[in-house]
């Protein structure tokens, strides 16, 4: 657990505040054996885009473990400890036969579930290959991402089929299907934090030159802030709630006389819905159901995480990018990115690991907290040798999920606070309409 | 709270026995370590130090590491200048991608804005009626923008010195400047310790290609060192002929070297004042930053660049035939191990520095004030005594009679000047 620090309540008080407490490691930690690398490892993960699997191995690291992923020449995908078992080299330089991945020091074979097919040095009798398994972890690809279980074999859930994998986006501006990817050095935790924390759209993303508010976009369709903190609380409500299967947000936002009403989401341990949030309002259609982005934040190490999943992009000409929008990289020069930050640069900020004893969560911040304790029950379940919430051991078909938009004509309440409650009732009401249809 | 930890290794005296020698000791952590509730850190808090080069505040707020802590040091729209914890209160982005604003800082991500004192003036995303802002502070520190550098104060504002002034600030018949400041990846005390060490010079300084130090230097000097109100001095007299000079460099405590530059006509050099004002300020145990003051007797003779060897970027190859101080001095280790050192006759000026040094760490340690460098008034100069001073003495009857009379000449410079200012 944490320690805490005074809270800071003289000017100039630097010097009352300077030891930094370490961070919160059962939520934090994703190694084996730690409480959150357990709870972690109850789930199916991304690993890779399969489209990356071709003639090489790769290495990865995943749960703060170093793996090689590889599709071998029948077809079948591996994903081995990456160190041989016989003296450690690693399987990143192995070669991929028909069947297997063959080391190349001295060419012991291992199947893709662990089984060592040959080990050619040994002598004919050799019983060894027979009595010994590699590390070998299950595998599923799935919609172009091979996904991953590295926990106990015998508490394996079923694979979850969420709903929208099959939803195509019907607005004109979002068309091509992508995949997501990119890695940067901070904890999964805060990444994925940032997924329920609404009001940062308001202002890290309402400041001029942030790609996101290009157009009508992050903020509100016709509503950009001239500068970062002339944000108008009159002008959104967002509340957070839980689902049959995560968290959910109602963001409702007034333009003019339309009530923009969001819900984005998030389902243990690692996955986010977003809508569509480009494009300006007359582009909109009144229903949209399918997700802009939906995306995992695996951990690579405790410091180190991948974003990872699909998302559907406007069709532009040239390469795929894997960038799903501005800021969300380190690649712009350092003065750029000080001047017009991005996402990346606000999170992995927060410190490599973020020092929850030093924060001080306010209003904005519910949607964390409810992440937080919800991250904790399941790293506390598992801890007491229970199933945490999100798996499931009898496949149930399609897994129905909350997020989408709608835009509502409504026009202003008479006064600011009047408007707000209009907001928030409206916000409920989508909600509540939404989930009577699923019924 | 972590307490010295001096493990003696044997005195090796065995051909090839590296075996019985391969252990590394600790560092000396008491008068090492500079972080937040270290011994020596907590020392360090106690003093003014110069953290940046004012003119590089410009429109961006600047990331900076001062004494083991991160930080941010910006300037905003009125002038005023804020040096901040660097992680923002609310949940902790770095406030180096944070926006300057007329009257502080926005942090980028939910736009609470700070004041440069630390307060917070609005958190716009809580309710109007949040007293959020009210009740809390962010972590700040007083700072002081003096001729082109800022200083700041990092220690308990109850224990806050006044400015220091020192006697070489605005000398008739000198212009000055901030210098080019420089990082070493070396612990500050090391980098310190050279400025008592003029043995040095001799040596390393002698090496064929290493520029900027006159052959004037390459003589060995009747060498002596004396404690001062502000800290030490070491003086170096030579003979030249029927002339006899006296170079005097300070050390100040808690990190500060004053001396004379090196390049002129012996009689000339009569009455010069220091050149530079230096101090080596501790980014954290392994890394110091050498920033102040650099000064010449006419314009345009302030140097544009640091001297040759100040700076570990010359090829690795070059740096091994003709090594400079950057090399010397951080080579001795990231934190030099005292344990492993032989300190030599050559050493008593590096000696009397560290037990200087720790005896005012101890001070601190028990709640007193530290020995020296803490104890001047408001506005007053505080009198520093490195100089030169060139005299015409012919030599004395005997090689050891002229010995004794340079040694006397030199610390009779020295004590004329502390009688001096004990008097003003």
């Amino acid at each position: 657990m944490t320690t805490n620090v005074p809270f800071l309540n003289t000017p100039y008080g630097g010097y009352l505040h300077n030891q930094v407490p370490p961070e919160d490691d059962e939520l934090t930690h994703v190694g084996p054996g730690t409480p959150g690398g357990e709870w972690l490892r109850r789930f199916w993960h991304p690993v890779a885009v399969a489209e990356d699997l071709k003639n090489l191995p790769i290495a990865i690291r995943i749960l703060d473990e170093e793996l090689v992923l590889f599709r071998d020449g029948s077809g079948k995908i591996g994903l081995l400890e990456l160190h041989c078992s016989h003296r450690g080299t690693s399987l990143e330089f192995g070669q991929i036969q028909k069947k297997g991945i063959r080391c190349c020091y001295h060419a012991w074979l291992y199947d893709i579930d662990g089984k060592i097919l040959d080990t050619p040095g040994e002598p004919a009798d050799s019983t060894l290959k027979d009595r010994l398994y590699h590390g070998a972890y299950p595998t599923l690809e799935y919609e172009g991402l091979v996904f991953a279980y590295m926990g106990p074999p015998d508490k394996r859930p079923v694979f979850p089929v969420y709903d929208s994998y099959h939803i195509k986006p019907d607005l004109p501006i979002a068309v091509e299907t992508r995949y997501v990817q990119h890695s940067w050095p901070a904890n999964w935790l805060q990444i994925r934090e940032n997924a329920l924390d609404i009001s940062h759209f308001y202002f890290l993303h309402s400041m001029p030159g942030n790609g996101l508010g290009e157009g009508d976009a992050a903020v509100a369709a016709d509503e950009m802030y001239s500068t970062l903190g002339s944000y108008d609380a009159a002008k959104h409500v967002e509340e957070y709630l839980d689902t049959p299967i995560g968290l959910a947000c109602i963001d409702s936002r007034r333009v003019g006389d339309k009530v923009w009403v969001l819900i984005t989401e998030y389902v243990p341990p690692t996955f986010n819905q977003i809508p569509e949030i480009e494009g300006d309002m007359k582009n909109r259609y009144a229903y949209n159901r399918a997700p802009w982005l939906r995306w995992w934040t695996v951990p690579i190490d405790d410091t180190n995480t991948m974003h990872i999943g699909y998302w559907y992009a406007r069709a532009k000409d040239g390469e795929v990018q894997r960038e799903a929008g501005f800021g969300l990289t380190a690649e712009r020069p350092y003065e750029v990115r000080q001047q017009v930050p991005g996402d990346y640069d606000a999170q992995v900020s927060q410190r490599p690991i973020e020092v929850h004893a030093l924060e001080h969560l306010a209003n904005t911040d519910q949607g964390i907290i409810m992440l937080r304790n919800m991250v904790r029950r399941g790293i506390r379940a598992v801890q007491q040798n229970e199933d945490p919430e999100g798996v499931s051991f009898q496949d149930n078909g399609t897994i129905s999920t909350y997020c989408h938009d709608r835009v509502l004509d409504a026009a202003p309440a008479p006064t600011p606070k009047e408007d707000q409650e209009l907001l928030r009732t409206l916000g409920r009401q989508v909600m509540d309409e939404y989930v009577a249809n699923l019924a | 709270v972590s307490t010295p930890t001096r493990t003696n290794v044997p005195f090796l005296n065995m051909p090839y026995g590296g075996y019985f020698h391969n252990d590394v000791p600790q560092e000396d952590t008491e008068l090492t370590h500079v972080g937040p509730g270290t011994p020596g850190g907590e020392w360090f808090r106690r003093f003014w130090q110069p953290v940046i080069i004012a003119d590089e505040l410009k429109d961006l707020p600047v990331a900076i590491r001062i004494l083991g802590e991160d930080l941010v040091v910006f300037r905003d729209g009125s002038g005023r200048i804020g040096l901040l914890e660097l992680h923002c209160s609310h949940r902790g982005t770095s406030l180096e991608f944070a926006q300057i604003e007329e009257h502080g800082i926005r942090c980028c991500y939910h736009a609470w804005l700070y004041n440069v004192d630390g307060r917070i003036l609005e958190t716009p995303g809580e309710p109007t009626d949040s007293t959020l802002k009210d009740r809390l502070c962010h972590g700040a520190y007083p700072t002081k923008e003096y001729k082109g550098l800022l200083f700041a104060y990092m220690g308990p504002l109850e224990k806050q010195p006044p400015f220091p002034l020192f006697d070489t600030y605005d000398m008739p018949g000198y212009i000055e400047a901030p210098g080019v400041n420089y990082v070493w990846a070396c612990n500050w005390l090391q980098v310190r310790e050279n400025a008592m060490d003029p043995a040095h010079f001799l040596f390393l300084h002698a090496i064929e290609g290493n520029e900027g130090f006159t052959e004037d230097f390459q003589q060995i000097g009747e060498i002596d060192f004396m404690e001062t109100p502000v800290g030490m001095v070491y003086i170096d007299t030579r003979r030249m002929g029927d002339l006899v000079w006296v170079r005097v460099t300070d050390y100040i405590a808690p990190n500060i070297h004053q001396g004379c530059d090196l390049g002129e006509d012996i009689a000339a050099r009569d009455g010069n004042r220091p050149t530079v004002t230096r101090w080596a300020v501790p980014i954290d145990d392994t890394n110091t930053m050498q920033i102040g003051y650099w000064r010449a007797r006419e314009e345009g003779k302030i140097p544009s660049a640091v001297g040759f060897g100040q700076m570990p970027d010359r090829p690795y190859e070059e740096r091994q035939r003709v090594p400079g101080d950057a090399d010397a001095q951080v080579a001795q280790r990231p934190i030099a191990v005292h344990a492993l050192e032989h300190l030599a006759t050559s050493d008593r000026g590096v000696i009397t520095l560290r037990n200087m040094t720790k005896q005012s760490i101890k001070a601190v340690k028990e709640n007193q004030s530290p020995l020296k460098g803490a104890d001047h008034r408001e506005n007053e100069p505080i009198s520093t005594y490195s100089q030169e001073r060139v005299f015409r003495i012919p030599p004395a009857a005997t090689p050891e009679e002229d010995t004794l009379l340079l040694r006397n000449t030199g610390r009779g410079v020295v004590e004329a000047s502390i009688k001096k200012s004990s008097e003003r």
